[in-house]
């Protein structure tokens, strides 16, 4: 098999398309920015690509809610491709602005019938940009190794994941949780989400959105703290990445 | 414009408490702000819809897209009218024709939605506007609701308020808010035989702050056209001339007398000096006479640029946003970065903006709310309004906010200043422009308004009390993703296949399309169809078109060949063009409104028609009623509170609470962050990689030395360029290709003294400039800086009736990174090494030996025998290793019983020693820095966390990090911390 294709959805107020090219570059893959409408014009575009990739940003300003237009433009034209892509072996994967928009546009659940689940304002009522440490659960995602921690950098207002039932989110769909780190300040769960998630999954583990950017850790020189600790062999954004890249198809 | 009624009212608010974030961040700031009987706040969303929208369709629009069925609940009226509530309801609602970026998007969102779902529907939404209503429990009078809603939910120049509460039930609007209409009407004004007085009275009476001289050139111009003036000619002279735009001061011819400069600065024997154009003969001449071959475009475009790689160079612009920034600071600030972003998009054929920078000047926001005068906002208000305005453009542009500096002066009370700056990289070929007679004029990007009409002249005249009712119209909301949409329009047709699309490009600015177009015609000629440029809502004049400061709008040259691929390229990206005239060759500007000329106005004079004047500048010494910061006398016993306080002091602590709400990592090339090491210390300079391929680096530091430390402004501006290099140096940037940007902000430059500190200052840059051979490549200034108090609040609060800034430079430097793996932070390393002091004291005013102190800490650093560097500032050696302890989470032990000449005390305390720490590896040969800077062995890195320092008569202190980083992060959480949920 060739290089994986990976398509970006980019909008107006996408921001972190570029990055997330070159992330996937480096994790073997071939990725190409598509405009979303073109992708609502033709949602078969989609069939041609093993990856599809909703980047960060502020997509239409985040106005009204962070993603809520870009999910309502969307609407339902992608359901029946993103059903077949994965259907296929392929995979998606939401960042941040990309998170809320797979799951404002309903394409990513916590799989509780009659259980919503959102994005909203983080508990400190501000955008915060910082590092925290994370862990995965799930054994099943394709982006993830199972119970490895990765240390990425969040940016973001909206990121507190919140459930209409209140507390509880089926194991299997958390793919990442804020968990204690060893070298970090600030509070573990920086925005209030419920079960401490930055990252969920669906039922097949191949569509994952996350509230934190891998795209941001890619090199070395990245690290918040590089110039004090020995270059890692593989750097935790990258990591996801190549993860996912072996397991696509 | 038809009044539009509103049919449908949508309120949406949070279903349980605990997802009112907006309700509980409005009770925090009510609590900062005093309001401690308010015990609680409801924030509900209204969206106000007009067009022939059925309920159905509301109802689909609320499953979509208005409302968050996991969290929010709504109500849909089709009335416009209070609900039932026993608390104090308050709307706040945006003035007319203030931009309403949520209601722009939603339009567009709204009919989408509704006309996929019934293609019979072609735009059934007519209007959207939205509001916010807060419930508010716990007053127990209508005064104090009127208070919290003046003081804390709304400004009223930019927005409005509607209040039912008690006995007191305003009347909602039932119709959209609406812009009046004008009638077209050519009006002229009549200048000829008016005498001085009449002239002044009509300069005053239009607000175009032109000065006498300036209105009798343009009296005698168009007495020798044998005509009056029309009102949009004047007006776009006026904004031409403005300090603003054409930067008189600085650019005026100067008579010095006063006290000499360089080493000789504090002889009474005074000189005297003549400069023929006071800019020139200092700051350009400096980087004329260096002439480096790394600067490719300096004082000609909207930003400088130096070289980056062979195929791109590196653009940097610094523009201030004061005034605005006083009356609406979040608004204010954020149009700023707006601004300064589009001088890189308009810089040479349009740079690619890679960073932000900035710089706030406010009084303590901790002033007392009964001495705050009439017509000033708060200062806490002031800095959380602008940090909100630059993170919100900043962040939704995608452009990491790297590096930033924040000062606190009461001089600073009732002006304060906005700093912004915006770095981009640009290839080499790209960086020559210029329009051509033929080219198509194009205006891309936002629609015209009447927002921010007469920006220039009200820049450039002094604030007084009631300036926020007459200039309202001057503040603006910006809207970022429409700028984000011009930048990936504009960097698409640069790079597209057939060649660039245009060329040239310029920014609106202040002055709007006056300015945008008046330049790129300058050595041409333009006519100009007022009508054709796209209005928000009909009804404009045709002055209000042409000099309106309407935000997210550039302007293009482009071959009529070009006009439809370009067009194409932009309607893609959803920014709307416009094509407005042409430029030709008459060398005039011509303006029409449909069939009329309004206005011709010939370029050269124009440009060039500006009376020159000689202004007289004395500088007899520093101003005796300045007090200089006074240092306490320090002691073995207060030794330690005095370090402990001064982390903690709003002065010198933790900028975390500003930078965490900025997005310093998106486009994934930060190197060096705004904190660094484990412990999360201070980092002395930004380091990015402009390319994601390559390790090539781009280093951004500043420098503002306060005239209290030094009052001299000859050696305030020498040492505010020191300190930007300094900064530059210590995180790896190589001090022979740095290049610099000045900002000057000064109260007035009415007086001689005020011109004379001014001449001071460019002299100092001009001689730093040349010394470390470090050019300055673009600068703006700011000179009316100014507040009239009324008298009555002069008297009561015992404050100057002018209440002026201190003299105010901000040195905005960019260095050269070969290889960012080779850059060093500030924190202290594990494993050991020593730590040295280098340093030198600026009562010696020795400036040459200084390059080579720069030069030969950087060799040391290529050399990798640092492993941690950081600068010495005003606070004092002590305050600096104690940043690097709390970086590193690691301790030392100074041991400075071998301390030569100054006592240990002096050593670690004195403001005016500037330089670096370095922890260098044990190995380090320091013979050749010992030449030019005295060097001290200050300390040994520990592992045990204290931070010790003994003299010969005992322990100085000796803390625990974990303290020193306790007092340094709590400087500015109360008034700037995120919110702790009680």
């Amino acid at each position: 098999m060739g290089k994986p294709r990976v398509a970006i959805l980019r909008s107006a107020g996408i921001n972190c398309d570029e990055e997330a090219v070159y992330a996937w570059s480096l994790a073997g893959a071939e990725a190409l920015l598509v405009h979303l409408d073109d992708v609502v014009a033709t949602p078969k575009r989609v069939d041609e690509y093993d990856i599809l990739t909703f980047p960060g940003g502020f997509s239409f300003g985040d106005d009204i809610s962070a993603g809520a237009i870009f999910a309502s433009r969307l609407g339902n034209v992608l359901s029946d491709t993103i059903r077949r892509l994965v259907e296929r072996g392929g995979l998606v994967l939401g960042i941040c602005n990309g998170f809320q928009v797979l799951v404002k546009a309903g394409l990513l659940d916590v799989g509780t019938p009659g259980t919503s689940c959102s994005l909203t304002m983080n508990t400190s009522g501000q955008f915060t940009c910082r590092w925290v440490t994370l862990e995965s659960k799930s054994s099943n995602c394709a982006f993830l190794e199972p119970n490895r921690k990765y240390f990425l950098p969040i940016a973001h207002a909206e990121g507190r994941f919140v459930v209409s039932d209140g507390q509880s989110v089926p194991v299997d769909r958390i793919a990442l949780q804020y968990t204690e780190g060893v070298d970090r300040i600030g509070p573990t769960n920086p925005n209030g989400s419920v079960c401490d998630i930055a990252a969920i999954t669906d039922a097949t583990g191949r569509i994952m959105g996350l509230m934190p950017h891998p795209e941001r850790f890619v090199r070395h020189t990245q690290h918040p703290f590089w110039t004090s600790i020995p270059e890692a062999a593989e750097p935790d954004g990258l990591a996801i990445f190549r993860t996912a890249v072996k397991n696509v198809g | 414009m038809s009044e539009r009624k509103i049919n449908w009212r949508v309120s949406v608010r949070a279903r349980y408490a605990q997802y009112d974030a907006k309700g509980r961040l409005t009770l925090s700031e009510l609590r900062r702000a005093g309001f401690d009987d308010v015990s609680a706040v409801r924030a509900t969303r209204i969206f106000e819809l007009s067009g022939d929208i059925s309920r159905d369709h509301v109802q689909l629009l609320c499953n979509k897209l208005l409302v968050d069925p996991a969290i929010e609940v709504v109500v849909i009226d089709s009335t416009v009218g209070w609900p039932d509530s026993s608390a104090a309801l308050v709307e706040v609602h945006l003035q007319p024709g203030v931009m309403d970026p949520v209601a722009l998007s939603a339009i567009d969102a709204c009919n989408d939605l509704i006309c996929n779902n019934d293609p019979s529907f072609q735009t059934p939404v007519e209007s959207v506007q939205t509001a916010w209503r807060y419930e508010i429990e716990g007053v127990n009078h209508f005064n104090r609701v009127e208070e919290i809603a003046r003081r804390v939910l709304a400004n009223d120049c930019v927005e409005r308020v509607f209040i039912k509460a008690f006995d007191r039930v305003d009347t909602l609007p039932t119709d959209i808010a609406t812009a009046p209409v004008a009638e077209f009407k050519l009006v002229s004004v009549a200048l000829s035989g008016l005498d001085d007085d009449s002239l002044t009275d009509v300069s005053k009476r239009g607000r175009l702050f032109l000065s006498l001289p300036e209105m009798k050139e343009i009296q005698a111009h168009f007495a020798a056209l044998g005509r009056e003036p029309t009102d949009v000619e004047l007006e776009t002279i006026a904004q031409t001339w403005s300090e603003h735009c054409v930067h008189k001061t600085l650019k005026s011819a100067v008579a010095y007398e006063g006290r000499p400069f360089g080493v000789e600065s504090d002889s009474q024997e005074f000189i005297k000096r003549h400069y023929g154009n006071l800019l020139v003969d200092t700051i350009v001449k400096a980087t004329r006479e260096l002439d480096h071959d790394w600067c490719l475009s300096v004082f000609e475009d909207n930003a400088g640029v130096v070289a980056f790689d062979d195929d791109n160079g590196i653009a940097f612009k610094v523009e201030t946003h004061n005034h605005p920034s006083a009356i609406e600071p979040y608004g204010g600030a954020a149009t700023g970065v707006g601004g300064c972003v589009r001088d890189i998009l308009g810089c040479g054929l349009g740079a690619k903006p890679i960073a932000n920078t900035n710089v706030f000047c406010v009084a303590d926001p901790g002033w007392d709310d009964a001495r705050l005068p009439t017509g000033v906002l708060h200062p806490r208000r002031i800095l959380r309004g602008i940090i909100g305005g630059v993170r919100d453009y900043g962040n939704r542009m995608g452009i990491p906010t790297v590096a930033g500096g924040l000062r606190f002066d009461e001089r600073y009370l009732a002006n304060p200043l906005v700093f912004v700056g915006s770095v981009g990289i640009i290839p080499r070929k790209h960086i020559a422009k210029a329009p051509q007679a033929g080219d198509r004029i194009v205006v891309a990007g936002g629609r015209t308004g009447r927002d921010g009409i007469g920006g220039a002249t009200f820049s450039s005249g002094e604030l007084t009390d009631t300036h926020a009712d007459e200039f309202a119209h001057a503040v603006q909301i910006g809207n970022a993703i429409e700028e984000k949409k011009v930048l990936d329009a504009l960097l698409r047709a640069r790079d597209h296949e057939d060649g660039c699309l245009y060329s040239a490009v310029t920014d609106c600015g202040a002055g709007g399309l006056s300015s945008a177009v008046g330049e790129m015609a300058e050595h041409l000629g333009a006519t100009v169809q007022l009508e054709n440029v796209p209005l928000k809502y009909s009804g404009l004049r045709y002055n209000e078109i042409w000099l309106s400061e309407a935000q997210e709008r550039m302007v293009f040259s482009v071959p009529p060949s070009k006009m439809e691929t370009l067009r194409a390229v932009f309607e893609r990206e959803g920014v709307e063009v416009a094509d407005i005239g042409e430029f030709n060759d008459s060398g005039s500007l011509e303006l029409r409104f449909n069939d009329e000329q309004v206005g011709r106005l010939d370029l050269d004079f124009m440009h060039n028609g500006i009376p020159q004047i000689t202004r007289v500048a004395r500088w007899d010494g520093p101003p005796e009623n300045l007090v200089p910061s006074k240092p306490v006398k320090i002691t073995n016993e207060n030794a330690q509170g005095i370090m402990l306080a001064k982390l903690a002091s709003i002065d010198s602590c933790s900028r975390e609470p500003i930078f965490r709400q900025y997005d310093f990592e998106v486009q994934g090339g930060s190197v060096i962050k705004p904190l660094v090491g484990v412990g999360e210390g201070p980092s002395d300079a930004a380091v990015i990689t402009p390319r994601l391929d390559s390790n090539r680096g781009v280093a951004i530091g500043m420098g503002m030395c306060s005239d209290r430390i030094e009052p001299d402004p000859y050696w305030m501006a020498i040492r505010s360029i020191d300190e930007a290099i300094r900064n530059l140096v210590c995180v790896g940037a190589d001090p022979s290709r740095i290049a610099i940007l000045d900002n000057f902000c000064w109260g007035g430059c009415a007086d001689e003294e005020a011109m004379g500190a001014l001449v001071r200052a460019c002299q100092g840059c001009h001689d730093a400039a040349l010394a470390y051979k470090t050019p300055f490549i673009s600068g703006k200034d700011s000179l009316n800086n100014q507040f009239s108090l009324s008298p009555d609040d002069a008297e009561r609060l015992n404050l100057p009736k002018t209440f002026a800034i201190p003299p105010t430079l901000l040195i905005s430097g960019i260095g050269h990174v070969e290889d960012v793996r080779r850059c060093v932070t500030s924190d202290l390393k594990q494993g050991g090494g020593r730590i040295v002091a280098v340093f030198y004291d600026w009562r010696s005013r020795e400036l040459s030996k200084l390059p080579r102190v720069h030069a030969a800490v950087s060799e040391l650093i290529k050399g990798g025998q640092v492993r941690a560097a950081h600068d010495i500032t005003d606070e004092g050696i002590a305050h600096s290793l104690a940043e690097m302890c709390i970086g590193g989470r690691r301790g030392a032990k100074t041991k400075l019983d071998v301390a030569p000449q100054k006592s240990v005390i002096t050593l670690l305390f004195d403001n005016h020693l500037s330089g670096y720490i370095l922890q260098v590896v044990d190995e380090a040969d320091l013979g050749n820095l010992k030449e030019h800077a005295e060097v001290v062995e200050l300390a040994q890195p520990t592992n045990d966390k204290l931070l010790s320092a003994a003299s010969k008569r005992g322990l100085l202190f000796e803390v625990n990090v974990e303290l020193l980083d306790g007092a340094w992060r709590s400087g500015l959480v109360r008034d700037l911390g995120e919110r702790s949920d009680g």
